[in-house]
């Protein structure tokens, strides 16, 4: 296992993926918490999102052009490992962007002399969104990429970010306050639950399909 | 005598194409030739032995072990020269191997060392600047720097010159002259074989046409040669297995080369069959002539 998401590591670390991500969290999130630059929300949701679908997707690329989906099962790793591997990447870059977030929005407090409290860092609708819009994507797009592959995928993924970008975010602004820790927990509990059934249908898939 | 590898009765169905009945076994110490013409099922093959592809049926035994029981660790002692690139060829070739070593429990850096050296390879250079050769090679060391006892070579000799192609043969000479080491080495190119190979296995049209020594096989075949008023004659034997016509007569393939010494016909000639007449006799001439063995 470690030794697939070392190789994601070595990957992502040699792509521009990962300099969209410093360009993002460096120069666009502070930007938007000055209320200079873009509108907070919506925004804030799809630039970060965007940035765990770039890692993936330069992943699936990169894959795809050097056969990495044939050689790696040649590997001594099982098919079953290998998917698990790419669902553990996608929520390590998830989460490592998360912390990047909070460390940024804290440094932004400290910088403005203002309190840092817990609920000044986090916010738990924001968060619980972001959660929300991760797990309903990759939940949904990674039994896809595995059923179809890459190239008939890519465009698809686009569009389901997008999609699971604005559904999370319409029903919570349709709706009362979500701004506790409750609804963040079962965030969490339901990506878990997503991603326990999405891995298994991929598994599937991977096993059954041709590569 | 012990099997590093038992194929009985593979079955594939894939991309309207089906592999049936394979069977085969690799002997400690020794090259199996696996040839075959393109798309025949040698690549489908070497990659259901992988894990690559799952089989639709039969069994792969990998050093006395059935591969569903623990693949993970079988593909320990395996190595592997596949596919049309090198790994992930955006990286240096220390790089890739820093991620191939993560994969192996047995992967040794100084033999890593002494085959990048030995094959005059510069592991800080990216793989994508090496040349053909130089990727097959790169492969071939780091199938080896993890101490695999069976290498799994799917065409390495595709597209490579002679002059390389011959120093890759002394290379796989070298590997197995330890008596532990095993190699199946797939190829359309026969030649390779003529030398090195002690045993084949010929594929076509996914199925094994033979799977015998090299010497028996050479010592079986024929090929017969004569005039055209000569051909019904050697057909009526029933022991010609591929036949291919010219203007003044034809060459033909039989798998009986004893008979057609017991019984000489004038004008008919007897010559050594190689792998790649066999090969080309047993595909064409079996086309041209409809035959069946």
């Amino acid at each position: 296992m470690l030794a697939l998401l070392y190789k994601d590591w070595s990957i992502i670390k040699k792509t521009r993926a990962l300099y969209f991500s410093l360009f993002y969290f460096f120069i666009i999130i502070p930007a938007m918490q000055n209320g200079s630059f873009l509108p907070r929300n919506y925004s804030t949701d799809f630039f970060f999102i965007f940035v765990v679908y770039l890692l993936f997707s330069y992943l699936a690329a990169y894959d795809y052009k050097y056969n990495g989906h044939v050689f790696i099962p040649a590997f001594p790793v099982t098919k079953k490992k290998i998917v698990e591997a790419r669902y553990i990447f996608a929520s390590i870059t998830f989460l490592s962007c998360l912390v990047i977030l909070q460390i940024i929005k804290a440094a932004i407090l400290l910088i403005g002399k203002q309190q840092l409290t817990l609920h000044g860092m986090i916010n738990y609708e924001q968060t619980g969104v972001l959660f929300l819009i991760f797990g309903l994507f990759f939940g949904v797009i990674l039994p896809v990429y595995y059923k179809l592959g890459y190239q008939k995928t890519r465009w698809f993924m686009f569009i389901a970010m997008i999609i699971a970008i604005v559904i999370p975010s319409i029903i919570t602004s349709a709706g009362s306050s979500l701004d506790s820790p409750i609804f963040l927990l079962l965030s969490v509990l339901a990506v878990l639950l997503f991603f326990s059934v999405s891995i298994k249908i991929s598994v599937k898939f991977v096993n059954s399909v041709n590569m | 005598m012990y099997n590093v590898l038992e194929v009985t009765g593979l079955v594939k169905n894939y991309n309207n194409f089906r592999l049936e009945g394979i069977t085969f076994n690799i002997q400690r110490g020794y090259i199996m030739g696996y040839i075959g013409p393109n798309g025949a099922g040698k690549t489908t093959t070497i990659n259901l032995i992988l894990g690559i592809l799952n089989p639709d049926g039969g069994q792969i035994r990998l050093f006395g072990e059935d591969v569903e029981t623990s693949p993970a660790s079988l593909k320990e002692r395996v190595g592997f020269v596949i596919g049309e690139t090198a790994f992930y060829e955006f990286l240096s070739a220390k790089e890739m191997a820093g991620i191939i070593a993560r994969f192996y429990k047995r992967w040794d850096w100084k033999a890593f060392d002494r085959y990048m050296k030995i094959f005059e390879l510069d592991k800080n250079q990216k793989i994508e600047s090496y040349s053909k050769g130089m990727k097959i090679k790169y492969m071939l060391a780091c199938a080896l720097s993890h101490n695999a006892e069976l290498l799994l070579l799917d065409e390495p000799t595709s597209g490579l010159d002679p002059v390389f192609r011959s120093e890759l043969m002394d290379i796989f000479q070298e590997i197995i002259s330890d008596g532990e080491k095993s190699i199946l080495f797939s190829t359309h190119i026969t030649s390779d074989l003529d030398n090195i190979a002690d045993y084949v296995t010929f594929i076509n049209n996914g199925s094994i046409v033979f799977s015998d020594d090299k010497d028996s096989v050479l010592s079986r075949f024929s090929i017969v040669k004569g005039g055209r008023d000569q051909r019904e004659n050697v057909m009526r034997t029933d022991k010609i297995v591929g036949i291919l016509n010219s203007e003044v007569g034809f060459s033909a393939l039989t798998n009986d080369r004893e008979w057609f010494l017991r019984n000489p016909e004038k004008g008919v000639v007897l010559e050594k069959a190689s792998l790649e007449d066999i090969m080309v006799h047993y595909v064409r001439g079996n086309k041209n002539a409809g035959l069946a063995v």
